[in-house]
């Protein structure tokens, strides 16, 4: 019954919040994805790759696969960096705090840099941690973990709270208070990095029409150097609502597409439906990238040219213009 | 040399020796034992200098042995100093002071005490004066980048230690209670290792014997020899994933004994390192690969091939054609990068078709591989053919300064490669200095022509070129091709040309498909404009009246614009003129000054907000409004035509004559008919107020005549009313009765009134709808003419009105009829014309306050309707899809969708554009055309048609090349889509 209930009181939330995210404002962006990261808007039931430049909104989740890992910077300039094999959620502000942040982490890592003067926490199921301008890592498992590197952060739970300053460690699990340990330098996790070995760079032609096929074409390099980098990776893309995307010329068409570039480079075909679309490059070991389409209009007449030989073994050309009828 | 070398070793072997010296006149004495140099680890300087560790100057110190020569005890620390004679032999490499508080060293009086040089405690804690960097830079200076990585230390040097003791609390720039110094030389040493065999890359011998040099050492090293073979899978392959030999040896020679015998036709790599066990890798050898076992493998024959085009053939010689062969070809000279595989039987060629992956230009490798019979595996060489493919390009279309007809977009055409990234460039000028720059994939761009900035009847230069997978441009460029906008068409006025307009004034001009929107300019006669407004519209009513700027009796000029975002593009209209003047009023019944469709001012229709209809305000009342808002200052004319000579018989010398009008520049004419309608009347222009009739004999019935009067530009001032000259005598009581107005159409600009010849007193004006004058209704007039308003009649626009007069004693024939309109229409374009384009505008001028049904059809009686459109509009924009001769007319429509009046039929056809080309002919060349474009084209689907085919080039392609085509599909060369 008590399931039942829960159930029934998601169901009206989500209701709520579907309609109310239309008027609603995004609290974030993406500033950064690597590998692997997905979101799940609160009006949404799926799971969606990442783009970069996406908006957040309140009551909006984040997961990061082994491979992944995102930069999430807040209007007010705050930035969450998410770990591998991650997932937490946006909550909603308190009514009226404009200037808050509060996130709740299932598990995995996360860093923290806190804009000075901002409400900033991070819930867990072992403990809340509330912040305000500092730099610190969460981690989530079996118990709730925090390293704080600049700045101080309360940590408290129904058994007790710490306030841990600068160069502490806390350690809390939902069963017992949080415990401060003072730790150095050395021991905090590594910093969430986007630095990589290899760049993705795509060519796409300079003017796209709508419903027409077009080529992307694209090189993997290595970062400093022109050398193409040949060995074997995995790169998805994923096209916006109204941009499909195929592998092959007669292939069929699909949202999301893995391919395997050979010899570091690689070529795939989009086809916009509308205006504005986008399609997002990703891989395990490159920042994802999201390239943004502006298609113009479908064109109505199309040129053929046709090169042939005569009877006389001369070579003629013509251009056969085609109509679009109305 | 040698000799030196000699001395050096026996000094530096003498210094080597475990010494112990004594420090003079010190409290403590200090023994130091350094590590023979045979031990030291090769990477120790090395680490120390690059900062890996802080532990090595005292690592070096075997032992290290205190004595207090006094009688306290003595609570000490330690400091080291490590010079480098070739690096300065002042500043110290490494200085280092223990920390008493560290690493306490308390000696008795008399005690010594030996220090654990490797104990944690004494190597850390206390204090590094020396500066790593500096120290860096000291070396990089003298020796390069990295002289340390490989023997650890700066060979050939002699490296000195000092050992300096303090008291515990001692300032270290005071003198030391005890010291003693030390010093080692590092002799130089082989860097590495030259294997002597295999001497050659072919190895056939069963167990393979391998031997290299001995290496030179320190003395007290001793050396073993670490022996690795692995197999690789080609000459270079730097993969060294599968060892299949590991021996450890102290000689310097080895046979193979490997677990397995080793492959025929494999290529393997043999390494060999020396090792010393205490201080690690000294050095190694670079691989020496070689094939194993007697195999002739194919030999290629043409390994740098510059091919035209497709197919390539890649040759080779094998002593023995009846094998399998493999054919590789990659990207990068090594083989790593490869492209295309294939595997061919008893053959020494392979024809190499069109590839995608085949960029021309580029440089490509190839390798034949041999399938080797025992081991069923593909044998290869390190040997590389390469290939490159002659990159092709050049400019297609347009060209040779072609005007582009399209008025939307242009396909740039060029030869290349298809599956290649190319940079179109557009630019004003033949050397390209600044373009517009388009990436395309493959050799065809469309680009609508709103998207560059193209100015128009100028000529244009565009060219590509390749761009590589980084997005750099390569190869060639080819000469730019040329092409230019065609100038736009100009806009052309309609009303008024040349004329003389009133208050009100409907400018009408002729629209343009390609323009948005219009702008009217009215200038003064010095070009300074007085007036200037936008439209969106083919007209523009104004009311001169109320724009200030208007004198009346001065003369204008105005032009129009067309104007298009679009195209960013206008065009101006050549000038039209008129002279603007006050409405003058007249009663005169025969007051046609504008019957011939110029009604423009003279009726006012004002279309009733309450949707009842149209209220119609006539001449007089209008000019009233019009006065009330205009200046009394401004002059009203009125010209009037009186006879002074008005012959009534036609007689020889008859003269015509009226009163001169005083003003600059009139003329005259006189327009004589023998029909009351002057269906063809002889006009004759007069520069004096008279007309003499000089032939008699040419006229044959009774005639008829009316006096003109022009201004200097020719344009109609006044027009008198119709006068009759009879033939004969006739007695005017019974006289035939000749009705002359209204006839046909009756506009609002004409005027309202029944006019009539001789003058009657009381007759019958009968009125009717219909054509048999039934149930018509009779007025008593008098005169010759009365005004619509003087009879009560209700007449409606549309309905056709029969009317006649009739009097007792005068023959009346006549029965005239007449529609009341607005206005006439007049079909402006297409009017009887050939259009090549589909897009048309259909335009006349007509009223603009109702509304019309647009009607096009494909015969001219309108009974095969292509379409019919509803418009409020004087203009219609529309897509004629179809080719040949439409039809079309305009309805005119009252509020009730009823007809008023229809106009005149006009023609327009639209021409095929390559009219020589049979239809079946295109059709199926359309079939051919498709069926060889990729699924994905668009233009596949049935609503996609071939509407026309343009010659590329200056050889013209003819009905019968197409057909030869259609049949012969073979020789289709390519289609670029």
């Amino acid at each position: 019954m008590k399931t039942l209930q829960s159930i029934l009181i998601s169901l009206l939330l989500f209701s709520v919040i579907t309609v109310a995210q239309e008027s609603k404002d995004p609290i974030a962006s993406v500033t950064m994805s690597f590998g692997e990261v997905y979101i799940k808007h609160v009006d949404k039931n799926d799971w969606q790759i990442t783009k970069v430049g996406m908006h957040i909104y309140e009551g909006d989740k984040m997961r990061t696969k082994d491979t992944g890992k995102a930069e999430v910077m807040f209007i007010n300039g705050s930035i969450v960096f998410l770990g591998n094999d991650t997932e937490m959620e946006f909550l909603e502000n308190e009514k009226g705090k404009s200037n808050q942040n509060s996130l709740f982490l299932f598990f995995g890592s996360i860093w923290n840099q806190v804009t000075e003067g901002s409400d900033y926490n991070i819930e867990s199921v072992h403990a809340l941690a509330t912040v305000r301008g500092t730099y610190f890592n969460v981690s989530v498992k079996d118990l709730m973990e925090v390293w704080v590197k600049e700045g101080r952060v309360d940590i408290e739970n129904q058994y007790g709270k710490v306030e841990a300053e600068e160069n502490t460690y806390v350690k809390v699990s939902k069963a017992v208070a949080p415990v401060l340990e003072d730790v150095d330098e050395e021991s905090f996790p590594d910093d969430i990095s986007f630095e990589t070995d290899i760049v993705i760079e795509t060519n796409l032609v300079s003017q796209v029409f709508k419903q027409e096929w077009n080529v992307v074409t694209g090189i993997i390099r290595e970062k400093d150097s022109n050398m193409l980098y040949t060995d074997p990776i995995e790169i998805t893309i994923t096209g916006s609502d109204n941009l499909v995307l195929k592998k092959k010329k007669r292939t069929k068409p699909n949202q999301t597409i893995m391919i395997e570039p050979k010899n570091g480079k690689f070529k795939f075909y989009i086809l916009a439906k509308e205006d504005n679309e986008s399609f997002t490059i990703s891989s395990a070991k490159t920042t994802s990238q999201t390239l943004y389409v502006v298609a113009s209009d479908e064109a109505q007449k199309k040129d053929v040219l046709i090169e042939f030989r005569n009877k006389k073994g001369q070579v003629k050309r013509i251009k056969a213009t085609f109509e679009k009828q109305e | 040399m040698t000799r030196n070398i000699f001395l050096v070793t026996v000094l530096a072997s003498l210094i080597m020796i475990f010494q112990i010296k004594e420090i003079n006149a010190s409290q403590i004495d200090v023994n130091v034992v350094i590590e023979p140099v045979a031990s030291y680890r090769m990477n120790q300087l090395y680490d120390a200098v690059m900062g890996n560790s802080n532990t090595w100057s005292i690592d070096g110190i075997a032992m290290l042995q205190l004595t207090n020569k006094t009688e306290q005890l003595k609570k000490l620390k330690i400091r080291v100093k490590l010079y480098s004679n070739k690096i300065s032999s002042t500043k110290p490499l490494i200085d280092y002071t223990t920390s008493y508080d560290h690493f306490p060293i308390d000696l008795e009086p008399g005690e010594t005490l030996t220090i654990n040089t490797k104990n944690p405690e004494y190597i850390t804690g206390g204090t590094l004066r020396s500066d790593r960097s500096e120290i860096k830079n000291k070396i990089r200076s003298a020796y390069g980048d990295n002289p340390l990585n490989y023997s650890g230390w700066i060979p050939e040097d002699i490296y000195r230690y000092e050992i300096l003791v303090f008291n515990e609390d001692d300032n270290e720039t005071y003198e030391p209670i005890g010291f003693t110094s030390e010093s080692i030389f590092i002799p130089q040493h082989s860097n590495s290792i030259s294997i002597i065999q295999p001497a050659t890359t072919m190895v056939v011998e069963e167990n393979p014997v391998f031997i290299w040099e001995p290496i030179e050492v320190r003395a007290g090293i001793d050396i073993t020899y670490k022996v690795q073979l692995y197999e690789i899978d080609y000459f270079g392959d730097t993969d060294y994933k599968k060892k299949v030999f590991d021996e450890d040896v102290v000689s310097s020679t080895i046979s193979y004994s490997g677990n397995k015998n080793l492959k025929k036709g494999k290529v393997y790599a043999l390494l060999v390192n020396a090792v010393d066990e205490t201080i690690g890798a000294i050095t190694s050898s670079t691989p020496v690969e070689f094939r194993y076992g007697d195999v002739t493998l194919p030999e290629i024959i043409n390994n740098d091939i510059k091919a035209l085009g497709f197919p390539i053939i890649l040759s080779w010689i094998t002593p023995d054609i009846n094998n399998e062969f493999k054919i590789i070809i990659s990207e990068d000279k090594n083989g790593n990068r490869v492209i295309f595989e294939d595997i061919i039987n008893n053959r020494s060629q392979y024809e190499l078709s069109y590839n995608e992956s085949i960029q021309p230009g580029k440089k490509y490798y190839w390798q034949i591989l041999q399938r080797e019979s025992d081991t069923q595996n593909f044998i290869k060489d390190d040997k590389f053919g390469k290939f490159s493919l002659e990159q092709t390009i050049d400019i297609i279309s347009p060209k040779n300064n072609e005007v582009i007809e399209d008025e939307t977009m242009i396909t740039f055409f060029w030869d290349g490669n298809e599956s290649s990234q190319y940079i179109l460039k557009i630019s004003h000028s033949h050397g390209m200095e600044y373009f517009t720059p388009f990436i395309v994939n493959g050799t065809k761009k469309e680009i609508f022509i709103k998207d560059i900035d193209l100015t128009r009847n100028l000529t244009h230069y565009w060219t590509v070129k390749e761009i590589d997978e980084f997005g750099n441009e390569w190869g060639k460029q080819p000469n730019p091709g040329t092409f230019k906008l065609p100038a736009l068409d100009a806009p052309k006025i309609i009303f008024p040309k040349n004329d003389i307009i009133f208050d009100d004034v409907m400018f009408s001009f002729q629209t343009l498909h390609w323009a948005d929107s219009y702008r009217l300019d009215i200038f003064d006669r010095d070009d300074n404009v007085v007036h200037s407004q936008e439209t969106y519209e083919s007209f523009l009513k104004l009311n001169l009246v109320e724009i200030s700027n208007f004198i009346p009796e001065n003369d204008y000029t105005w032009k129009i614009t067309a104007i298009s975002e679009n195209y960013n593009d206008s065009v101006t209209s050549s000038a039209g003129k008129f002279k603007y003047r006050a409405r003058y009023t007249t009663n005169t019944y025969n007051d046609e000054d504008n019957e011939n469709g110029n009604e423009n001012g003279n009726i006012k229709m004002i279309r009733n907000d309450n949707g009842n209809g149209i209220d119609i305000k006539n001449n007089n009342e209008v000019n009233k409004e019009t006065e009330k808002t205009k200046s009394s200052n401004n002059k009203k004319i009125r010209y009037g035509i009186e006879l002074i000579k008005q012959p009534e018989f036609l007689t020889p010398s008859a003269v015509i004559s009226w009163k001169r009008i005083d003003e600059e520049g009139v003329t005259y004419e006189i327009h004589l008919s023998n029909d009351i309608d002057f269906k063809n009347p002889k006009i004759v222009p007069l520069d004096k107020p008279m007309y003499a009739i000089e032939r008699v004999d040419e006229f044959k019935s009774d005639l008829f005549y009316k006096i003109v009067i022009l201004d200097s530009e020719k344009r109609k001032l006044d027009i008198s009313k119709i006068f009759k000259i009879s033939i004969s005598d006739v007695d005017v009581l019974y006289e035939d009765i000749m009705i002359i107005y209204p006839k046909d159409k009756l506009t609002k600009g004409q005027k309202r009134a029944f006019v009539w010849m001789p003058e009657l007193k009381d007759a019958t004006l009968l009125i009717s709808t219909k054509k048999n004058m039934k149930d018509s209704e009779q007025f008593l007039v008098s005169g010759d003419g009365i005004n619509f308003n003087d009879i009560k009649y209700d007449f409606k626009y549309g309905v056709t009105y029969f009317w006649t007069i009739q009097k007792e004693n005068h023959k009346s024939n006549m029965i005239n009829k007449f529609t009341l309109v607005p206005g006439d229409i007049t079909l402006v374009q297409p009017f009887n014309q050939e259009v090549i384009g589909k897009n048309l505008v259909f335009q006349w001028v007509s009223d603009s306050d109702f509304s019309y049904k647009l009607l096009i059809s494909k015969d001219d009686n309108f009974k095969d309707i292509l379409d019919e459109i509803d418009t409020d509009k004087l203009e219609h924009r529309y897509v004629l899809n179809e080719t040949g001769r439409f039809f079309w007319k305009v309805k005119q429509l009252d509020n009730d969708k009823k007809v008023i009046q229809e106009s005149d039929v006009s023609w327009v056809e639209r021409k095929e554009v390559q009219g020589s080309f049979d239809i079946n002919l295109r059709k199926n060349l359309e079939y051919f055309i498709k069926q060889n474009l990729d699924n994905d084209n668009k233009i596949k689907v049935d609503e996609w048609k071939l509407t026309k085919i343009q010659t590329i080039g200056n050889n013209p392609v003819t009905e019968d090349d197409l057909s030869y085509l259609l049949d012969n599909k073979k020789d289709l060369l390519r289609i670029t889509q």
